[in-house]
């Protein structure tokens, strides 16, 4: 959102490290939750979130404000995800897991149903393409606009609807087929 | 325009009335939008809860730490540092010279003092005792011991005689 005023340039411009420590409180969480839909690990999701603050530390005072600060440390938690997907698939085959985090608390019976199909979900979108999976995470979990998923993921805004549009296809076949992974 | 491209403009968000008046003539459009519609909203209640991890926090800027510092903050942070550390040696150096004990008078302050009661008289060549030392060697003269050892001698043997 380069129109409105990012309340967070200006303090972590300047390094300021109280300013820095609340932006990693609040924007902390979705980024692990967004980098764990992508790679599809908590654990590597944790280091590269955390590299993604690392870096976007170092790229402070040469970001020039083209989108918000969050959406310039997603783009680079982005970035870091392809690589480490690159270089994890030429290491290994992809596992397929996609971790899950059930709740320990007993459950009525109609919120275990909700709560399975959610879990499905997710497994479903772990199934889609990295772009595909990478837009459906920025747009419902995290609220981004179209302009700013295509600000994170270096895509034309077109691109980027498209894909969306693509992934909810997918997920919706995949759902009525009832495919398991 | 195909299909695909009027949900993808009716899914991108609200205002667009061209993709609202195709999906009010378009029934498979329409049925698919709502399909969808559903998923989405189906997908942001599906979201992973990721708990607030308050140690990742405080390791992520304890890393990010460096990056943040302005440029030059560590040129400038070290010429500070070398001023502040000069600032209290010379300090310490002052403190410590203000404790060391008095030294012992020297030979040459002692001559001094002497020199302070006698004078040379020229025309004789001989030392004589100042105006003021002459008093004191009056005082000196009329001091009594004061175990009255000299006192004791003088009036024993007198009164042996008498």
């Amino acid at each position: 959102m380069p129109e409105e005023r990012d309340p967070w340039r200006e303090p972590l411009q300047r390094g300021d490290e109280e300013a820095f420590r609340n932006f990693v409180r609040e924007a902390g969480p979705p980024l692990r939750r967004y980098l764990e839909t992508v790679v599809r690990s908590p654990a590597e999701a944790e280091d590269l979130a955390q590299e993604a603050f690392v870096r976007l530390a170092q790229g402070l005072r040469a970001f020039r404000g083209e989108c918000s600060v969050r959406s310039f440390l997603f783009r680079i938690a982005h970035n870091l995800a392809l690589n480490h997907l690159a270089s994890a698939s030429a290491r290994r085959e992809e596992s397929g897991e996609v971790p899950d985090r059930p709740s320990g608390n007993p459950s009525p019976q109609a919120e275990v149903l909700r709560e399975e199909r959610r879990l499905r979900l997710r497994r479903l979108l772990a199934e889609l393409p990295p772009q595909q999976r990478a837009v459906v995470a920025l747009r419902t979990w995290e609220d981004l606009s179209f302009k700013e998923i295509a600000a994170v993921l270096g895509l034309a805004e077109g691109t980027a609807k498209a894909h969306y549009f693509f992934a909810l296809r997918n997920l919706r076949r995949r759902l009525e087929e009832g495919r398991e992974p | 325009m195909s299909h695909e491209a009027w949900l993808t403009r009716a899914l991108s968000g609200s205002g667009d009335e061209e993709a609202a008046d195709h999906l009010a003539r378009c029934t498979s459009c329409r049925e698919e939008w709502e399909d969808l519609r559903r998923l989405e909203e189906e997908l942001r209640g599906a979201a992973p809860c990721v708990p607030r991890d308050d140690l990742w926090a405080k390791r992520t800027v304890l890393r990010a730490r460096p990056g943040l510092r302005p440029a030059g903050g560590e040129k400038a942070r070290s010429r500070w540092g070398m001023l502040a550390a000069l600032l209290l040696a010379c300090a310490g150096l002052g403190t410590g010279l203000a404790l060391l004990p008095p030294s012992p008078p020297s030979r040459s302050s002692e001559a001094g003092e002497v020199a302070l009661l006698w004078d040379v008289d020229r025309d004789n060549g001989t030392l004589a005792l100042l105006d003021g030392a002459e008093s004191l060697a009056a005082e000196a003269e009329a001091w009594e011991d004061p175990l009255g050892e000299k006192g004791a001698g003088e009036n024993g043997g007198g009164g042996s005689h008498g």
